[in-house]
């Protein structure tokens, strides 16, 4: 069943339920907070940037544990526009103004856009098609057609989708859907739902 | 799934400018790595870099009408090249713009002083001013999956093709020599001391590189000699961020994959491999050949003279394998001497001509992921 | 230095270099193994085990192969700095 989580600075919705709130105040905590309410021991969250918190996050609730699809049909297909720009800023900060020569290998893996491809797909054992696109159409319509596209050629019986921002603290988004072949006929719908929720779908321009 | 034909391919390197004059030095035995100081190495490293001065030349050529980087320069230049051999309206709503990169305009954040706004660091503004340059009507995609960018963009161009969404695509990737990507290189203790040696038992790890590459994708040929992609896919390791599987499952997977989709489960008649020249890259890619029934097929790394060119990586190979395959010619694998226990074939290690048909592409990149793609000559 | 005063120290930087937030320092044992099991760190953890003995103790790392006996538990990395930095004074 198609499920879809959407996480905002201080809340993460899922299915249109409101699923956690941080406390007033503490968004500096929020991702420390929202990890604990999943309760789940996963000492590799700590390490991750931001962007990729953001993103774990959004997966959990919606990946389901135990999977039909194969793990070799089950995909990955994410946009962006901030892509790791806040983590590119910090680790320049870090290393270069600071004139530190010991640069931190694991900072840099977070550098690569990507990155939450690999995170995604080790906790969720997903070993098929794998997408990290930016571009600057504020809606998820490329991600649902792609991923109707490898469906329909049989690449894929299963796939996250997902589009994410993170700029700073107070700024950053993410919406996540987990669709399986099923779910095809109602995509569109689905789809048009959730780009009215996050992206104001419709007032959007394209120049 | 129907063919989609590559009907034009572009490059320009350290070597220079124009994928024949690359074709021509990759032939005479060129490599454009030199060695050089970087802020981000305690010693002298090997890289391919591209001289400011071969890409201020490039400004008459595209008459740009807004500041532009080095990166943008070397993608317009592509591009520009790319139009001229071909019937290709960037203002035709059914053509797009896809850009592959891993890191795309990194170095503007070490530029203080320069009249390029700093919303270019994002890779969609960026993207968006080269294809309003270029006169695309459409937003263009980005795709940055680390080192296996540049084999997804052609994929990505292929299915939104063959989907009918778009009616043909130019598709370019590029990426720079940085400080900050050799920090991290060097970080994971991955720079090579010296020079790269790709499969050899010797080898120490990557130079990096930097270029760009472009074709442009179209579901039918613009000539009888169009090459096709006939077969590709990607897959992820779910297993580490940043070593290869050892088993080298996501590879043998994606290889597996992409022969299941040709006719008769054909097998190439070489493999453009990613080759980067790190210990366990190399040895898990051998492992994924012979795994996937391909142990006897000749196969070669072209990291010996472009270096590792990141996000670029996969479409240049794939470009100058296209240009090998229509030449019906093996390239020698440069920087390989000697194999050791742990890659268990030795690549081609001359210039070979043969009669041939089609050639396999790989990449393997942090995050797990892995892509390939086949290509084949048309029937003539 | 004693050896077990060594061994909490390096504990401590592990710990903040690696963020292990859920990680009691009290219940990491000398003689646990670092990586798989025990403090279940990975190879990417490794090298930044490598950033703490360039930057902090001043250990010139050439051949990462060579650490695998040292990076066993916190008792051989705590020998191995010992070690190093004794030759190096």
């Amino acid at each position: 069943m198609a499920s879809y989580c959407i996480i905002q600075p201080s809340t993460i919705r899922h299915n249109g339920q409101l699923l956690f709130e941080a406390r007033v105040g503490e968004e500096q905590s929020f991702f420390l907070e929202a990890y604990r309410y999943f309760d789940i021991n996963y000492p590799k969250f700590h390490k991750m940037d931001r962007f990729c918190q953001l993103g774990f996050l959004s997966a959990l609730p919606i990946v389901p544990e135990k999977r039909l699809a194969a793990p070799s049909k089950t995909g990955v297909l994410l946009a962006s526009k901030s892509g790791s720009i806040h983590t590119d800023q910090h680790y320049y900060e870090k290393v270069f103004a600071a004139d530190n020569i010991f640069y931190s290998p694991a900072q840099f893996t977070y550098t690569l856009p990507s990155a939450i491809l690999g995170e995604l797909c080790i906790k969720h054992n997903i070993q098929g098609e794998n997408y990290f696109l930016l571009h600057g159409m504020q809606n998820l319509d490329l991600l649902k057609d792609y991923a109707k596209q490898l469906f329909h050629s049989q690449q894929l019986d299963a796939c996250l989708i997902g589009w994410m921002d993170y700029y700073t603290t107070d700024h950053f988004q993410s919406c996540y859907l987990w669709v399986e072949r099923e779910d095809l006929i109602n995509l569109d719908t689905i789809i048009i739902n959730i780009n009215k929720i996050c992206f104001d779908y419709g007032k959007a321009t394209v120049s | 799934m129907s063919a989609t034909y590559i009907t034009s391919a572009e490059m320009l390197s350290p070597l220079g400018i124009g994928l024949d004059h690359n074709f021509q030095q990759i032939k005479a035995g060129v490599s454009g790595l030199k060695e050089q100081k970087s802020a981000a190495a305690r010693t002298p490293i090997f890289c391919a870099a591209i001289a400011e001065e071969q890409v201020a030349e490039y400004d008459h050529l595209i008459q740009p009408t807004v500041p532009l980087t080095k990166l943008e320069k070397m993608v317009l230049v592509t591009a520009k090249r790319l139009l001229a051999q071909h019937n290709f309206d960037p203002r035709d709503p059914k053509n797009i713009f896809i850009f592959c990169t891993t890191k795309g305009n990194i170095d503007l954040l070490f530029e203080s002083d320069t009249l390029i706004p700093k919303g270019r660091i994002l890779f969609s503004d960026s993207a968006q001013v080269m294809a309003r340059q270029l006169g695309f009507t459409n937003l263009p995609i980005v795709v940055s999956n680390a080192c296996i960018s540049g084999v997804e963009g052609i994929l990505l161009g292929r299915q939104l093709i063959q989907a009918g969404l778009c009616q043909q695509a130019m598709v370019i990737a590029a990426d720079l020599v940085t400080d900050f990507t050799i920090s991290g290189f060097y970080s994971l203790k991955a720079y090579a001391k010296g020079l790269c040696r790709p499969f050899d038992k010797d080898r120490t790890g990557v130079n990096l590189g930097e270029c760009c590459a472009g074709v442009i994708l179209s579901g039918k040929p613009a000539s009888s000699k169009d090459l096709k992609i006939i077969a590709g896919t990607s897959s992820n390791d779910a297993n580490h961020m940043t070593a290869p599987s050892r088993e080298a499952r996501g590879l043998s997977q994606a290889i597996q994959h992409c022969l299941s989709q040709t006719e008769e489960d054909q097998l190439p008649d070489f493999i453009s491999a990613h080759g980067t020249g790190t210990r366990y890259n190399d040895a898990m890619e051998s492992l994924a050949f012979q795994q996937s029934g391909l142990g006897e097929i000749p196969f070669f790394s072209l990291k010996g003279i472009f270096g590792h060119t990141l996000g670029a990586a996969g479409l240049l190979e794939t470009v100058v394998s296209a240009e090998a395959l229509k030449q019906n010619t093996i390239l020698p694998s440069i920087g390989f001497e000697n194999a050791g226990e742990d890659v268990k074939y030795q690549p081609a290690t001359q210039l070979v001509w043969s009669p041939m048909k089609s050639f396999l592409k790989t990449a393997s990149g942090f995050g797990g992921g892995n892509a390939c793609l086949m290509v084949e000559k048309s029937p003539s | 230095m004693e050896k077990q005063q060594l061994v909490n120290e390096i504990k401590n930087k592990i710990i903040e270099q690696l963020n292990l937030v859920d990680v009691d320092p009290a219940s990491v044992s000398a003689t646990d193994p670092l990586f798989g099991e025990g403090m279940g760190l990975d190879s990417i953890d490794g090298l930044e085990i490598v950033v703490i003995l360039e930057r902090d103790y001043n250990i010139t790392i050439t051949e990462i192969e060579s650490l695998t006996p040292h990076f066993e538990s916190l008792n051989t990395l705590a020998e191995f700095v010992a070690a190093q930095t004794a030759v190096a004074a």
